[in-house]
């Protein structure tokens, strides 16, 4: 697919980064459930923190869809960094965008560390003064150990808020079946915190973070139908390359396709939340929708034209399929998505 | 990409859809349960230009993009696919080919008035024993002083029965194999001509398909489109945009059931609620829309590649495949929202079911489309 020049220009960047600095170590990452301390220190010595901010902000200034393609192509790599990067793109540098108080913008892009999202539902209670938000609330795995953009209900409705980590509690570390780099922890939330949102700024953030898992999603389906092509060609049964038979060739087609269209589906949303398009938020739920069942779907079938391999650690196709599937347990699920659907359609038609 | 609409592409979309709408759906239902071609909608495409939307001015056409022809078919096919297939053999199967391989004294005498609308176009391709499998052409073509001589028999060719022109694929080699296949530019009306009665089909039943069968009918030198052997790569060229025009008529066809049912759904009350406030249709609907959403831009995307003059098999296969079946998971899902009232004619979307299953035989089977995506990877 093409895009304009500068996001073709990170892409290509990325692509070499995969390969020389991602790919080597995912399964590490992977196995030992964490990166390296000093890990947020090259990411943000790569560049890829503030993507989508704009390039008198101090970011590359490619947009919501130019974080979109180089999450993509991270998590061809490594799921765990792309959703990583998800959260803090998504979520944490969209609040900060929307603040009139750059400080946090600028912390985000330059060595804060990576920072992570609580979204609404998690149990967190939110109660705004004049000047303060107050959030409280115990967590259950929450996204890695640095800072978060939490949001909680209130009387005064849903309200966002960015808790600095030292604002935090960690608690129990969770060892979870996919995405586990990301490391995920049980947190404690108990913090008056200065920079806040209303409900219509958690929506924005759900929106880019949809978007962008969407991107990781997307990412890991290439993967394993990549991986699945290669093998079919080398893997010969009954006298022949597996990729001869048309069942091995239908499995191929099938992902492919989907995978494409929900990447469509993921560029459009990003395009229109870029250009603040009318129905933008609706657009990145389907995109989310769409690109987590697939990779779960693409993932499995990948795995299955691995045989008996792909169930193997031997074979990269497994830590695909558990890190597409645990996917789909973040932030809103599939059911939470088709809810808000379903109201966008009766709104329309009713 | 940036599949975002042009402002001339937007206006494009309110006429078709007023025309749509005002001229075409209040016919459908009777179009199809009459089996009725729809001269009079034909003329009117022709009259709006509907008819050589990618067709330069000069030669009768409206000079506009493969956007804008996937747009305006799609705002067809929500109002009657029918009408719709018979826009699009004429643009995609007939106008397309004399565009691209047709000199400029067959241009002059075909593909301006197949533009202009005021001569309908055919495509003769499937054989009773060439579907799928096109390199087993049967009809052949023997040469006779400067010309052909062609005997043979044409099947499911949509607009048959009324066709003014027809491309015509023979047979002019056997031994060669798909190389051995030549095209010609076929006046419907001529000796040797013979179409048969019309299929009688489970849908679309308002364009009307028929065989059409050749016996020594004579071709001079002036109809031969392209080279002699070149006649594969005539048709697949032709099928590839093809492909794009079948995949906007399901997103019609998609769109149409989608709209149908939460309209519905939104309606009708059970169990002291509305259909769409039941968990189980209204996250039907949410999955409808989002399958609906994909299917547009595949096939925007196959007509951005098509305009960028790229090759675009794989994203016309992708396009027609995954829109195609889409459309059928939709209209399936539009009649069980609609409960019994879905599966009786007083509400149209037992038609959208029935048309929408033709989208995944013609112009290359799904298994067709699964192949070119697959050769695809596997080159890769």
């Amino acid at each position: 697919m093409k895009w304009p020049a500068h996001v073709e220009a990170l892409q290509g960047a990325v692509v070499a980064l995969g390969a020389r600095e991602l790919g080597p170590n995912a399964a590490r990452w992977d196995s030992s459930a964490g990166f390296e301390p000093t890990f947020a220190a090259k990411v943000a010595d790569w560049g890829l923190f503030g993507v989508s901010v704009p390039e008198v902000q101090g970011g590359a200034g490619a947009g919501l869809l130019g974080a979109a393609v180089v999450i993509e192509e991270i998590a061809a790599h490594s799921g765990s960094l792309a959703m990583r990067l998800a959260l803090h793109e998504g979520v944490a540098v969209g609040f900060a965008l929307g603040l009139a108080d750059t400080s946090l913008l600028a912390r985000l892009i330059g060595n804060g560390g990576f920072a992570g999202w609580v979204g609404l539902g998690r149990g967190v209670t939110a109660e705004q003064s004049s000047d303060r938000l107050r959030l409280q609330g115990s967590v259950c795995m929450a996204p890695g150990d640095g800072d978060l953009v939490v949001a909680g209900h209130g009387t005064g409705g849903p309200r966002v808020g960015f808790v600095a980590a030292d604002q935090l509690s960690s608690g129990r570390a969770r060892a979870a079946c996919g995405l586990r780099a990301v490391g995920w922890t049980d947190v404690v939330i108990d913090a008056d915190v200065e920079h806040s949102g209303n409900a219509a700024v958690a929506a924005r953030l759900g929106a880019r973070l949809s978007v962008l898992i969407g991107a990781v999603a997307c990412g890991l389906a290439r993967a394993a139908i990549s991986q699945a092509t290669a093998y079919a060609q080398v893997r010969e049964q009954f006298g022949q390359s597996i990729a001869q038979f048309q069942a091995i060739q239908w499995k191929l087609a099938n992902g492919a396709t989907e995978r494409d269209a929900a990447w469509l589906l993921v560029t459009d949303a990003a395009g229109r939340l870029d250009a603040q398009r009318p129905a933008a938020n609706e657009a990145a739920a389907r995109a989310q929708l769409a690109a987590v069942r697939m990779s779960v779907s693409a993932c499995s079938e990948a795995l299955q034209v691995h045989g008996g391999y792909g169930y193997t650690r031997e074979f990269p196709i497994e830590r695909l399929l558990r890190d597409a599937r645990a996917c789909t347990a973040i932030d809103r699920g599939d059911d939470d998505l088709r809810a808000a659907l379903a109201a966008a359609i009766t709104a329309r038609f009713e | 990409m940036d599949l975002t609409l042009s402002e001339e592409h937007e206006a494009l979309v309110r006429m078709v859809r007023e025309f749509a709408i005002r001229e075409v759906q209040p016919k459908a239902a009777a179009i199809d349960r009459d089996s009725r071609f729809p001269s009079e909608l034909v003329a009117r495409m022709g009259e709006l230009g509907l008819m050589g939307i990618e067709v330069e001015v000069e030669y009768g056409g409206s000079g506009l993009d493969p956007i804008a022809y996937v747009l305006a078919m799609e705002e067809v096919s929500v109002a009657c696919a029918s009408t719709a297939v018979i826009m699009s053999v004429n643009n995609s199967l007939v106008c397309d080919p004399l565009v691209k391989f047709a000199t400029e004294a067959q241009k002059q005498r075909w593909l301006v008035p197949l533009a202009s609308g005021l001569k309908l176009g055919c495509f003769m391709l499937s054989e009773p024993e060439a579907g799928s499998d096109a390199a087993a052409q049967r009809t052949v073509a023997t040469p006779d002083g400067d010309g052909w001589v062609i005997d043979g028999i044409k099947n499911w060719i949509t607009n048959g029965p009324q066709a003014d022109v027809g491309i015509l694929f023979t047979m002019t080699d056997r031994a060669a194999g798909h190389r051995g296949i030549t095209a010609f530019i076929i006046d419907m009306h001529a000796d040797g001509v013979r179409r048969g009665h019309k299929d009688d089909k489970l849908g679309i039943r308002g364009s009307h398909s028929s065989q059409v069968s050749f016996d020594q009918h004579r071709v001079g030198p002036e109809q031969l489109l392209g080279k002699v052997g070149e006649g594969f790569k005539v048709a697949m060229s032709t099928l590839d945009c093809g492909r794009i025009g079948i995949a906007a008529q399901a997103l019609g066809i998609a769109r149409a059931s989608f709209e149908a049912a939460a309209a519905y759904a939104c309606m009708r009350k059970t169990f002291g609620k509305r259909v769409i406030d039941h968990q189980a249709m209204g996250f039907l609907l949410a999955d409808m829309e989002t399958e609906l959403e994909a299917a547009r831009l595949l096939t925007l995307r196959a007509a951005a590649a098509k305009m960028a003059g790229r090759r675009h098999s794989v994203e016309s296969a992708m396009a027609k495949l995954y829109a195609s079946e889409a459309a059928n998971r939709l209209a399936k899902a539009a009649i069980q929202i609609h409960g019994g009232n879905g599966y009786v004619t007083e509400f149209p979307v037992e038609r959208f079911y029935r048309d929408a299953k033709i989208t995944e035989i013609y112009e290359g089977t799904s298994e067709i489309q699964r192949l070119v995506i697959a050769a695809d990877l596997l080159r890769a």
